[in-house]
């Protein structure tokens, strides 16, 4: 049971560290556009 | 009946190898069978069950016994087909003389260029519009449904796979083949022809299991809902561009390990924003088209008796299913959750889109709400999550490889 735990915390230990990279991609991508829409602009 | 034997060498295999293994082998060319008439009738994926269907039953009728590569070691039991159990130079080198299929398999199997290869393609005929768009709704509906690769993880690992095996066969919640190949390769090369074979099956009869999984969690009301305030921004080619080139490189910076997958999708979405036709359509037609046959043919050609007879085979059905049943219903609650956040703006539906597949889940989507209301139009919103899932798949793969490189042997 124990090792279940240990190897489930593992697990989501990968899923949090991916949530965050993928948070960046997302933010980056908004970022992006509103740098592009901007230029566009002036 | 020894002369007879000796005429016909695959029938005098059945002799050599035991009732056991022939009855399997038997059924092993049946099911080969059964997988070209599933692809040919559309019910499993053809482009994949075709070549996969030949490979089985060809592969398992051709067996013969024949010189073994090690010197003086007499005869074995094997086919003119490949040996993927070769090991040093001077094996490789005779190997490659003998079996037809062994350049193939050595040169593009073994370090995962077959599983890029197919990538590559699969970039080349994603549109990133949808997925800029709505870039947080996209990523927020594909977390979640990456339960699968997540949860099966430790039920693996206490079914007596080792971590690396365990990550691999997590994977397949992912629902990307060449994913899924590519990670076995990395963490357990010697379970990846089970592995991945389970996981393309799986895979094909996506297209017809979730809709159970869609009907069973989410009520009907909500099914036909038309998203008709969510906007759709128009993006240009010279943003989807900027967005291959710099988040390709960032994940490549970050995930040095699976940088060869990451390089082969940017690299096909670059190449189709960049509007250089003659790269679009050698990567579509001749590229995927090209990995995908030799993808379903060799994998085909692997699935011997032997591996089916491994008792390991038995659990990665089962977990192979739990990956995907799992991920079904993460990316089905992630899609109710955003139907409440968003006020009853977002169809639930979209949450099965974020399991990637692309494009069939999205498809699976959009012909789910047609079901409901047939002039409800889902599927340009899908294609986001979808796209999103193929991304979030890469990144926890990558994740995989790295952190279970780095654990203690």
């Amino acid at each position: 049971m124990m090792l279940f735990v240990k190897n489930l915390f593992f697990a989501f230990k990968i899923y949090f560290f991916s949530t965050i990279i993928l948070i960046m991609v997302m933010e980056f991508v908004v970022l992006m556009r509103r740098f592009i829409n901007l230029n566009k602009r002036d | 009946m020894t002369q007879f034997l000796q005429f016909f060498p695959g029938i005098e295999s059945f002799v050599a190898m035991g009732l056991g293994p022939s009855l399997v082998r038997i059924a092993l060319i049946f099911l080969g069978f059964a997988l070209v008439y599933l692809g040919y009738k559309n019910i499993l994926e053809p482009l994949l069950m075709i070549p996969m269907g030949m490979g089985v039953s060809m592969v398992n009728a051709g067996i013969l016994l024949m010189p073994s590569l090690e010197p003086g070691a007499g005869s074995e039991l094997g086919t003119m087909f490949l040996n993927p159990l070769v090991k040093t130079a001077p094996e490789h080198i005779d190997a490659l003389q003998i079996y037809f299929l062994q350049p193939i398999y050595a040169l593009s199997f073994s370090n995962g260029l077959i599983a890029c290869l197919v990538f590559l393609g699969i970039g080349a005929i994603t549109d990133l519009e949808f997925f800029i768009s709505n870039p947080r709704l996209s990523i927020l509906l594909a977390i979640p449904a990456e339960l699968g690769s997540i949860l099966t993880f430790p039920i693996a690992k206490a079914m007596g796979f080792n971590t690396g095996e365990a990550a691999a066969i997590a994977i397949i919640g992912g629902a990307d083949g060449p994913m899924v190949l590519f990670a076995s390769l990395q963490l357990a090369k010697s379970l990846f022809v089970p592995i991945t074979i389970v996981a393309y099956i799986y895979l094909s009869i996506v297209y017809a299991g979730y809709p159970f999984l869609i009907k069973a969690l989410v009520p009907r009301r909500l099914r036909g809902l038309p998203m008709r305030d969510v906007k759709m921004n128009n993006v240009s080619p010279g943003e989807k561009l900027a967005f291959s080139v710099v988040v390709g490189t960032l994940l490549c910076l970050l995930f040095p390990v699976a940088a060869p997958l990451f390089v082969c999708f940017f690299l096909g979405t670059a190449i189709r924003e960049s509007g250089v036709s003659r790269y679009v359509k050698v990567s579509d037609d001749v590229i995927l088209s090209g990995a995908t046959l030799f993808l379903g043919f060799t994998l085909g050609c692997l699935l011997s008796a032997n591996i089916v007879m491994d008792t390991k085979m038995l659990k990665l059905i089962i977990l192979g299913f739990t990956a995907l049943f799992l991920s079904g219903v993460g990316g089905l609650l992630g899609g109710l959750v955003a139907y409440k956040v968003s006020g009853g703006r977002i169809n639930p539906l979209l949450g099965i889109a974020g399991v990637s597949c692309v494009p069939t889940t999205a498809k699976v989507a959009h012909k789910c709400a047609q079901e409901v209301d047939p002039t409800v139009f889902i599927l340009h919103y899908a294609m986001g999550p979808c796209i999103a899932g193929v991304i979030t798949t890469a990144v926890i793969t990558a994740c995989y490889v790295t952190f279970v490189r780095l654990l203690p042997a």
